[in-house]
């Protein structure tokens, strides 16, 4: 169509102003809010327990690095899969706790809430981590790359694990099977240390690495899954 | 949700508008649509907003219709300039002209009316024209340049093009 025929239609389908245009976009339609701050509003959402809990994990490690130097990475690899626990039961939440109806109904997709949390308690550890792997590199005299491995490693094999299971099992018990798993980890980091030989010894790193590798990969696909199991669960309600 | 409320409000309104011809109506029916609209969520978040809206506008519209009428829809020509005051009141010739193109109008089917208001005025997709008309996207780009034809040819009578 040409420019001259789409102005005559467009003069032609003229309508008359509408009058209570402005009152009714300001007081019904909803307000703006930008992704920080909708982020930032799941945050009063999560347990305080939670908080309380990742935040000791810093409290406890940071003096620990001061005297006791050589433990301090088994201490940190055997309490990392805790705060993995935290926030995969922080994320199964809202279906363990049959909420996840209500928060369909609401202004935002569950999917996006249950991101919003997950992306909020994911970098606060991280932020954790952060401060605590070149601490712990400092105190072992290791690098920060090897440090990392081993740090990580349990904290995603956990995550992975526990994806899995929150995935599969939609009620309460995933949350103790999800802590019994981090318990199970932890106590794995701390038998391991146990044994004759040292397993942060350089010739096993290697295996620290691929095991990190297939828990990043694994943890990442469940991630997805979880992701797409909840657009699921917004077009079946 | 991306879409520009303000700029979507006038186009829902236009178009609830032209389908019931009476301004009060039409606004009444434009707020009902976004008001049932801001209610869900999920399609605005799958990407679907700009469908939804429109199908809520012409069930509305529908139902409206199908009301028993307690007074006529009339809104004739001379309503369109109602909203506009004496200092930007249109030229005498602006006025022959528009009822000319009124007139070419309405030598269409209301469905042609529909499809080139959507297309062409609100500038709507194919893909949701053809959602919300029930028809394929291929019916619907046909049946706009059967419409085009058949305007341009009111238009030529009427001696504007």
């Amino acid at each position: 169509m040409n420019q001259k025929t789409r102005a005559l239609l467009q003069e032609a389908f003229q309508a008359p102003e509408p009058m209570h245009k402005k009152d009714f976009l300001k007081t019904c339609a909803p307000q703006p809010i930008s992704l920080i701050s909708f982020v930032l509003s799941q945050a009063g959402y999560i347990r305080k327990r939670i908080w309380i809990l990742t935040s000791m994990v810093l409290l406890i490690v940071l003096p620990g690095s001061l005297f006791l130097r050589q433990e301090i990475l088994y201490m940190l690899s055997a309490v990392t899969p805790i705060l993995a626990m935290t926030l995969i039961t922080e994320s199964g939440r809202s279906e363990s706790c049959g909420m996840s109806e209500l928060e369909l109904s609401t202004r935002f997709s569950l999917k996006n809430v249950v991101l919003a949390r997950l992306v909020l308690l994911g970098m606060f550890n991280f932020l954790l981590l952060f401060i605590l792997i070149p601490v712990t590199a400092l105190s072992r005299h290791i690098s920060l790359v090897r440090t990392g491995v081993y740090i990580l490693c349990p904290y995603m094999i956990t995550a992975f694990l526990g994806l899995w299971i929150t995935r599969r099992i939609r009620t309460r018990e995933a949350n103790y099977i999800c802590a019994g798993i981090g318990v199970l980890a932890s106590l794995g980091v701390i038998l391991l240390m146990n044994v004759s030989f040292d397993i942060y010894e350089g010739e096993y790193f290697i295996w620290w690495l691929l095991l990190l590798i297939l828990a990043v990969f694994g943890a990442i696909r469940e991630g997805a899954q979880m992701v797409k199991q909840k657009e699921e669960l917004e077009w079946n309600l | 949700m991306s879409m520009d409320l303000d700029e979507q409000y006038d186009k829902i309104y236009r178009y609830c508008y032209f389908r019931l011809r009476h301004r009060e109506t039409a606004e009444d029916v434009t707020q009902e649509t976004f008001l049932r609209f801001f209610e869900s969520t999920t399609y605005q978040n799958t990407g679907q907003a700009l469908r939804y809206l429109y199908t809520i506008a012409r069930n509305l519209c529908t139902d409206e219709f199908r009301k028993p009428r307690v007074e006529q829809l009339t809104d004739s020509i001379s309503d369109h300039f109602s909203g506009e005051t004496a200092d930007d009141e249109p030229p005498e010739g602006k006025i022959l002209n528009r009822i000319s193109i009124a007139r070419s109008l309405s030598g269409l089917t209301e469905t042609d009316r529909e499809l080139l208001l959507l297309r062409y005025v609100n500038e709507v997709p194919l893909s949701v024209i053809s959602s919300l008309t029930g028809i394929s996207r291929f019916a619907v780009y046909r049946r706009l340049l059967r419409a085009k034809e058949h305007l341009k040819e009111n238009l030529r009578k009427e001696n504007i093009i």
